[in-house]
C-alpha cells in the first residue's frame, strides 16, 4: 500500500473550490451539455431510468471510494457516461454522484471554452507520458479525493480504443496505481457504446442509441506494489472486454 | 556482473517493450526509455518486474519513477545487486 497523498492546503482548497463552483454553475452548464448530446447529437441512451436508479443504488450502498472503469470509443464518453447516470437534478441533490475526470492536459485544455468545461466538470488533468512529478502530483490529488470518498470516472485502458474494441495487450497500468495506494475502493466497470460506433472516433454518429451497462467487480490481488497494480488492471480490462463480448452476442 | 554484462543484459530484455524502431546496437547508456524508445509507462512498468524478477531485487515505486535512461536502468541495477 502506498503512502497517503501528501497534498498542499493551496491543492485542496482549490480541489474543493473547484467542486464547489462546478456544482453551483451545474444547472446551466450541466443542462448545455445534456441538451446538445440530447438535440444535436440526437443521442439516446437505453434504459436510462433503470440505468441512472441502478448507478445511484450502487453510490449509495458504498460509502468509500468508487471507481468507473469505461471502455473509450470517443472524445465525449465521459459527457455521454455523467449524463447516462444521472438527471441535473439527481446530481444537484447528491454531486458526490458526480464524478471526477482525468482528461488528457494536451488534449482537452487547448481552448477556454474546452478549459471551463473540464474545470466546472471536476476535471484534473494529467500529462500522460510527460514528467513523472507532474503526473504523480495529479494521481495524488486524485487519491486525496478518492480518501475522501469521491467518485472518480477512468478509463483503463489510457487511450481510446484503436480497433474499437477493449484492448487486452495494451493498456495502462494507472487504475491498477490508485486502487493499489487506497483502501476499500469499489470499481464499477461501464461498457458503453453506440449502435453506429464500429471503431474509435471523435464524437458518436448523429443519433446513436447507447448501450450502457454498468457491472461492479470484486477484484484482488496476491501481490503488492506495482506487481499487484499491474495485477488490478488485468482484472478490470478482462471484465471489460467480458461486457463487450456479452453486448457483442446481444447486440449485433 | 559488470557494468556491461548489466547494461547487455537490460538492453536485451527492454527492447521488446519499445516501439521505436532503433535496435538493440543503437541503443547506449543515454538512450531514453519514453522518447527514444517510445515506451509508455505501462510498459515501463513491465520492464522494471522483468528487472525485478531477472537480476532477484526490489525495486520501490519512487526508484523506477526516477530512471528516465537505459544508463539510469543499469545505475539502478548495479545498485541493486551490490
Amino acid at each position: 500500500m502506498a503512502e497517503a497523498p501528501q497534498l498542499g492546503f493551496g491543492d485542496k482548497l482549490s480541489l474543493f473550490v473547484q467542486r464547489f463552483v462546478g456544482w453551483i454553475a451545474f444547472p446551466v452548464w450541466g443542462s448545455i451539455c445534456f441538451l446538445l448530446m440530447r438535440f444535436l447529437g440526437r443521442y439516446r441512451i437505453e434504459h436510462i431510468q433503470q440505468l441512472r436508479q441502478e448507478y445511484q443504488r450502487l453510490v449509495k450502498a458504498h460509502p468509500g471510494p468508487i471507481i468507473l472503469c469505461s471502455n473509450h470509443l470517443t472524445k465525449i464518453d465521459s459527457g455521454l457516461i455523467t449524463w447516462s447516470l444521472g438527471s441535473i437534478w439527481t446530481y444537484m441533490h447528491s454531486f458526490r454522484l458526480f464524478s471526477w475526470n482525468l482528461p488528457e492536459r494536451e488534449r482537452y485544455f487547448g481552448n477556454i471554452f474546452l478549459r471551463l468545461i473540464c474545470y466546472f466538470g471536476s476535471c484534473i488533468p494529467v500529462d500522460r507520458g510527460g514528467d513523472r512529478s507532474a503526473v504523480n502530483h495529479s494521481l495524488d490529488k486524485i487519491r486525496y479525493l478518492m480518501n475522501k470518498n469521491h467518485v472518480i470516472t477512468l478509463f483503463p485502458e489510457g487511450k481510446r480504443s484503436v480497433r474499437g474494441k477493449v484492448d487486452t495487450k495494451n493498456y495502462s497500468y494507472g487504475v491498477g496505481k490508485l486502487l493499489e495506494s487506497v483502501q476499500n475502493c469499489k470499481v464499477i466497470c461501464v461498457y458503453l457504446r453506440g449502435s453506429g460506433q464500429e471503431k474509435r472516433s471523435s464524437v458518436p454518429r448523429i443519433g446513436d442509441t447507447f448501450y450502457v451497462k454498468l457491472r461492479p467487480i470484486q477484484i484482488a490481488s496476491q501481490y503488492q506494489g506495482i506487481r499487484a497494480a499491474r495485477d488490478y488492471s488485468k482484472q478490470i480490462i478482462h471484465a471489460l472486454h467480458q461486457m463487450e463480448e456479452e453486448y457483442f452476442a446481444l447486440c449485433r | 556482473m559488470t557494468r556491461d554484462d548489466v547494461f547487455k543484459k537490460a538492453v536485451e530484455m527492454l527492447v521488446k517493450y519499445k516501439k521505436a524502431k532503433l535496435t538493440a546496437d543503437q541503443i547506449t547508456e543515454q538512450t531514453t526509455l519514453l522518447k527514444d524508445l517510445e515506451m509508455n509507462s505501462a510498459r515501463l512498468v513491465d520492464m522494471i518486474l522483468d528487472f525485478e524478477d531477472e537480476f532477484n531485487v526490489r525495486i520501490e515505486d519512487a526508484e523506477a519513477d526516477a530512471v528516465r535512461t537505459v544508463g539510469d536502468c543499469v545505475e539502478l541495477i548495479m545498485r541493486k545487486v551490490s
